[in-house]
């Protein structure tokens, strides 16, 4: 009985309490048999350090450019988020159309515009980058080894 | 003893409702500062591009994105619902309902573009504890019957189910590293590209990145130590279900493996790092007990100067 509530649990009975036991593992282990498919939430494969990672890193950004200065990289916030791989999601999903690309580098130099930490910022620009991921520790002011420019637009102030 | 008492102690070892409901309070106190902390982004994600919605979990239900009102209200419902969960006010009612709540608001804020595996154990853990018996010590339903019960197998069940899904969740990740990767993982640069990768994502995008790990990324010979004991530490994890000190010693390295994780890839696992994904392997009630203690000394009036 449990005392607390007057009632019974139902996980007082053994057979009830083993029957959640078997659920709940056979529900982690579910992705295990998820061979290929993408990944879930909140069951998992866990497979996200896994694969042998290609040691050169492409990735589709946003920068602001501004004369006599190196190309800075926009952080989240300015793409409408706090999170690094939203953002990123956003960047490659933009990246994949001319149209959808220029109304975001739009969208996100009318943002920067009004802040005045971004104050010498001429144009904005959304592009795909790859440098040797290692390497640009080594010598962070190296050019890319591959650079696509997707969307340019000017800052409006 | 026969194997089947054997198991049955593995499974439903009789531990106090104290405990369990010491969990279900750090777990809800975790999950109600972390849902209201991150309600702007919860919410935020109703302005996002429907081409970027990619449903996950429940969200399946859904083949598209909701209206922005509906997202909206549901980051409401699931933040007032923490409360209930975290004091153990009808209980039976308020658990479920905010494990629903809180399992639909983070799947929802996935749907769009990358999973973020900070959060699935909190989750789980949460639904485990709204479906026990967790609220039957140190709630306000235990206050309306006046007594707890003595130790029974079903608190003890709810802590190895958390045990369990906290074991195979780790297990997982061991197993994905071998199956796709094999020895490799752990003797070659994988993890030391991974590192230098995910930094150098981070940076490219405008994020914060870590330094140290931009650093040690240079120097190979660091790596394969660090892989052994990832694969170590999340094949292991099976040895929660014994609990005691097997539990409590895997608790501390599976600790130091996540504040590793903070410190050279900039991930940071809230849950794992304040510890309270680890606490069912623990005696949380002395905790609680403690806290309510000194609560109730700071209540208790001065006592009066004897008149002369």
């Amino acid at each position: 009985m449990t005392e607390a509530t007057g009632r019974t649990h139902f996980t007082e009975h053994r057979t009830a309490a083993y029957l959640l036991f078997v659920i709940f593992a056979a529900l982690e282990l579910y992705p295990l048999a998820m061979k290929g498919e993408k990944d879930d939430f909140p069951l998992s494969p866990y497979g996200m350090f896994a694969e042998n990672k290609d040691e050169s890193t492409t990735i589709t950004q946003a920068v602001a450019i501004a004369d006599g200065a190196p190309d800075r990289p926009i952080p989240p916030r300015f793409l409408g988020t706090d999170e690094v791989l939203q953002a990123k999601a956003t960047l490659a999903n933009a990246a994949r159309k001319k149209p959808s690309a220029i109304a975001l580098c739009e969208r996100i130099a009318s943002r920067i515009a009004v802040d005045a930490e971004w104050a010498s910022a001429a144009n904005v620009e959304i592009r795909t980058v790859t440098y040797e991921s290692i390497r640009y520790f080594d010598d962070p002011a190296a050019p890319p080894s591959k650079k696509r420019v997707h969307a340019r637009c000017p800052v409006k102030r | 003893m026969t194997i089947a008492d054997t198991i049955d102690r593995v499974v439903r070892p009789a531990l106090p409702a104290e405990r369990l409901a010491a969990v279900r309070i750090l777990t809800g106190l975790f999950a109600t500062i972390y849902l209201a902390a991150r309600a702007p982004a919860l919410m935020g994600v109703a302005h996002h591009q429907a081409s970027d919605f990619s449903a996950v979990g429940p969200v399946h239900l859904l083949s598209q994105p909701a209206p922005a009102w509906l997202v909206y209200s549901s980051v409401v419902v699931a933040c007032a619902l923490a409360i209930p969960f975290l004091i153990g006010w009808r209980f039976r009612q308020t658990g479920p309902a905010f494990a629903a709540a809180l399992l639909w608001v983070l799947s929802y804020r996935n749907s769009f573009g990358m999973v973020f595996h900070t959060e699935n154990l909190l989750v789980m853990h949460v639904v485990i504890l709204a479906l026990s018996d967790s609220a039957a010590a140190f709630s306000l339903d235990a206050r309306r019957v006046g007594s707890t019960p003595a130790a029974a197998p079903r608190f003890g069940f709810a802590l190895q189910c958390m045990g369990l899904v906290t074991a195979l969740a780790y297990v997982l990740a061991g197993i994905a590293k071998l199956r796709v990767s094999g020895m490799d993982w752990a003797t070659g640069d994988i993890l030391r590209n991974h590192i230098a990768h995910d930094n150098l994502r981070k940076l490219l995008l405008g994020d914060s990145y870590s330094r140290l790990g931009a650093w040690a990324a240079r120097h190979s010979w660091m790596f394969p130590p660090f892989a052994v004991l990832t694969l170590v530490i999340e094949l292991g994890a099976p040895v929660v279900l014994l609990r005691g000190r097997l539990a409590k010693g895997w608790a501390l390295l599976a600790w130091s493996f996540h504040a590793g994780v903070l410190a050279l890839m900039w991930i940071l696992f809230p849950y794992q790092l304040f510890f309270i994904a680890f606490a069912s392997f623990f005696e949380p009630e002395k905790l609680v007990l403690r806290v309510a203690s000194l609560v109730r000394k700071r209540r208790a009036p001065e006592p009066v100067a004897a008149s002369e």
